[in-house]
């Protein structure tokens, strides 16, 4: 859960055409961000609106690095403004979307990274991002052999010998 | 290490939604050879295996041509999840069918196959309450009367290949919802025509519907049927319409089918003994259905390969600054009555003062009425026809009419004060004549008039530089001309010709048409003006070769 402290007015000139947030990050840096740039993340409009129930600013505190937060406000700026289907709460779920060339560009990043980045949108419930890295996580390891997928993700072959090789796994996945 | 590990530490529902995406590439609707690459997911990790066990949707996509144990785990690990359930028959005579009830199926899709399926009758005649689309191209089989036992209230798009009686499913309950329908028979079926009251009334109960199809499966008309009847057809969404069959049943559904305002496609095959006939019927409605509209379609294709079958595409948008019409009769085998009869049914229907391109292709001419003097495409005809399309931007002639189409061309010479309102009948030299004032592209193909007509041809290379010398005076410049496929005799010639012409930089593009303001009309002029001061001595060139 996120962690709100209050924040005194002076750090937070919220009173523009688009209002300023304050994030901070698990290295606690404070980064400053217009609220329109971040309203494709239905956490932090929850939590706007929660700041405008009690009428008192807040900064919001994020269990993720800086660089992966200023790499989802990178994002989120790009986008800021448009309707990007996958993130319409309204919609219906979307089907395979097309793939945006931006999205290719902005994801080519090592493996860490893009893990970082797919957890940090899930967590700001960024549906459009998620879906952008899922995408490119599926790309990495489509067509792959289980070692393969195991190197590239980094992920330990943690099956007993016995059912690894159990006829149930092996024909029937 | 998997403790730690990004990739294992990242929520089931991120993995999942990962292995969505590789699930849709693998198994992808209606694709023939089942993609199950995507399960060595569940092989890396116990965690990533959890995790794909647990989302059952994964599971739902099922190609029935797998091995019958993978199709059971396949619809054991989907649990309740909505189906997607594809099969290609493959070459299996007598193939059994690996479902026995439709109740979690969301679509169905069962590829063409020439044998027959085992308990397919029985599947079908189930209940389906989350079906949505239904494809089933494998035949023949007896559409059950009861289709999908009446329940299949999420039904949007059904698709029925070569049903060999569907006679008696037009009663079902299950149609009221269709958004798409498509139902064929091949040309020549010996299927019954399904009683037209049912077939009627079953079209009236679909109000959503945007497509139907009905591919020689028409109701029958009645006989000495004058009157139109309440539209059977009304869906206001309705976006492409299809008919195939006799042309008397399709005029008979057209009357019952009310044309909505906003775009539409129509896709007419008609069998028929005598296509201009079939014209003079089936044009008028379509002018009808245009109601005030002074260009009821934006498009239209007839195509015509013998004298009685004939298809007919009419497509109605929103957008009709360009309307546009093809005609093509092809192969030699319509004669040149039907041609003419059947043209000046299409120029009546879509008014040729609002034309914007025409494309004609009349390769070859029955021999039959080649030589008759009433109907026969000439000079007069094409003025009849076409005398008032001063809104022409682009033509394209192909085959036996160009020879007849070229001299009319003349008219558009630099003779200004000849250019008065269309149709203007007659130049000072008593030629016939009609004003294509905003020709942008002409292509012309298969020219033989060096033949047919030889006069007519000198004249058409002295006509060529001066259409396009207008490119300074009021004219909008012609910015393609395509000679092709012409005859040798000419050739060497016409190359002459076309390498000499400097036409505009510009390809000529459809959206750059007459939706120009005057204002941009005039800028155009005054940008032409430019281009027109480095191609005098061109030109000057140019008539010198003409003149010689």
């Amino acid at each position: 859960m996120p962690t709100i402290v209050s924040v005194d007015d002076s750090t937070v000139p919220g009173e523009g055409s688009s209002r300023l947030l304050l994030l901070v990050s698990s290295d606690n840096k404070h980064i400053v961000v217009e609220e329109d740039i971040m309203s494709r993340s239905r956490f932090i409009s929850k939590q706007v609106e929660g700041f405008e129930a009690t009428s008192q600013r807040h900064a919001i505190l994020l269990p993720f690095s800086s660089f992966v937060l200023n790499k989802v406000i990178e994002y989120c700026s790009h986008y800021r403004g448009y309707y990007l289907l996958e993130d319409d709460p309204d919609a219906a779920p979307p089907g395979r979307s097309p793939v945006r060339e931006w999205d290719q560009e902005f994801l080519d990043v090592d493996r860490n990274m893009l893990l970082r980045i797919i957890k940090a949108a899930h967590y700001l419930e960024i549906k459009s991002l998620v879906g952008s890295c899922a995408r490119a996580i599926a790309d990495m390891i489509r067509g792959k052999t289980t070692e393969e997928m195991r190197e590239i993700l980094g992920v330990e072959n943690d099956f007993t010998p016995e059912e690894e090789h159990s006829p149930s796994s092996k024909c029937t996945g | 290490m998997n403790a730690v590990a990004q990739a294992s530490r990242l929520l089931p529902e991120i993995l999942a939604k990962i292995f969505s995406y590789n699930v849709a590439e693998n198994v992808k609707w209606r694709k023939k050879k089942p993609g199950i690459g995507w399960i060595s997911v569940t092989h890396v990790c116990r965690h990533w295996r959890q995790v794909a066990l647990d989302h059952c949707r994964l599971w739902r996509h099922i190609n029935l041509s797998l091995d019958e144990k993978l199709v059971e785990m396949f619809l054991v690990r989907s649990r309740e999840a909505p189906l997607v359930i594809s099969w290609i028959p493959g070459t299996v005579y007598n193939a059994p069918i690996k479902i026995a009830q439709l109740a979690y199926v969301e679509k169905l899709h069962l590829g063409k196959f020439d044998g027959r399926v085992e308990g397919l009758e029985r599947l079908l005649g189930s209940p389906a309450p989350v079906l949505e689309v239904a494809e089933i191209l494998c035949p023949p089989l007896i559409c059950p009367a009861d289709l999908f036992g009446g329940l299949a209230p999420r039904l949007r798009c059904l698709c029925l290949h070569q049903c060999s009686d569907f006679s008696s499913s037009w009663t079902s309950p299950i149609f009221s919802q269709l958004v798409s329908l498509k139902i064929e028979h091949t040309k020549g079926s010996s299927a019954p025509k399904p009683p037209r009251a049912e077939v009627f009334d079953a079209l009236k109960s679909m109000v959503m519907l945007e497509e139907l199809i009905l591919n020689y499966c028409l109701p029958k008309c009645l006989q000495n049927s004058s009157t139109p009847e309440a539209f059977a057809l009304a869906s206001p969404f309705l976006q492409r319409l299809t008919l195939s069959g006799d042309f008397m049943d399709i005029v008979d559904l057209l009357r019952c089918t009310r044309i909505p305002d906003h775009g539409v496609l129509l896709d007419l095959t008609c069998t028929t003994p005598q296509s201009a006939t079939v014209f003079r019927e089936i044009l008028p409605l379509l002018a009808e259905a245009g109601g005030n509209s002074p260009a009821p379609f934006s498009r239209m294709e007839v195509e015509s390969q013998t004298e009685r079958v004939f298809s007919l595409r009419a497509e109605r948008s929103s957008d009709q600054t360009t309307p546009s019409i093809s005609v093509r009769f092809e192969w030699g085998l319509v004669s040149e009555w039907t041609a003419i009869e059947v043209m000046r049914a299409v120029f009546k229907t879509l008014p040729v003062e609002h034309l914007h391109s025409l494309d004609i292709d009349i390769e070859e001419l029955s021999a039959m009425t080649w030589w008759g003097d009433r109907h026969r495409f000439d000079r007069a005809l094409w003025l009849d026809m076409l005398g008032s399309a001063n809104e022409l931007t682009k033509i394209a002639v192909w085959g036996t009419a160009v020879h007849s189409f070229c001299p009319v061309l003349r008219l558009t010479t630099r003779d200004g004060h000849h250019w008065q309102s269309s149709p203007e009948t007659t130049s000072p030299g008593g030629q016939m004549t009609f004003f294509l004032p905003r020709l942008k592209s002409l292509s012309l193909f298969q020219m033989d008039f060096a033949h047919f007509y030889p006069d007519e041809g000198l004249r058409l290379r002295k006509l060529l530089p001066l259409l396009l010398q207008e490119r300074n005076a009021t004219i909008p410049p012609l910015v393609e001309l395509e000679l092709g496929a012409c005859c040798h005799r000419m050739a060497d010639e016409l190359d002459l010709l076309v390498k000499s012409l400097v036409l505009c930089d510009n390809s000529y593009s459809e959206d750059e048409d007459s939706a120009a303001s005057e204002e941009d009309e005039d800028d155009e002029d005054e940008d032409e003006d430019e281009d027109g001061d480095e191609d005098d001595g061109d030109w000057e060139g140019d008539d010198g070769m003409d003149e010689s």
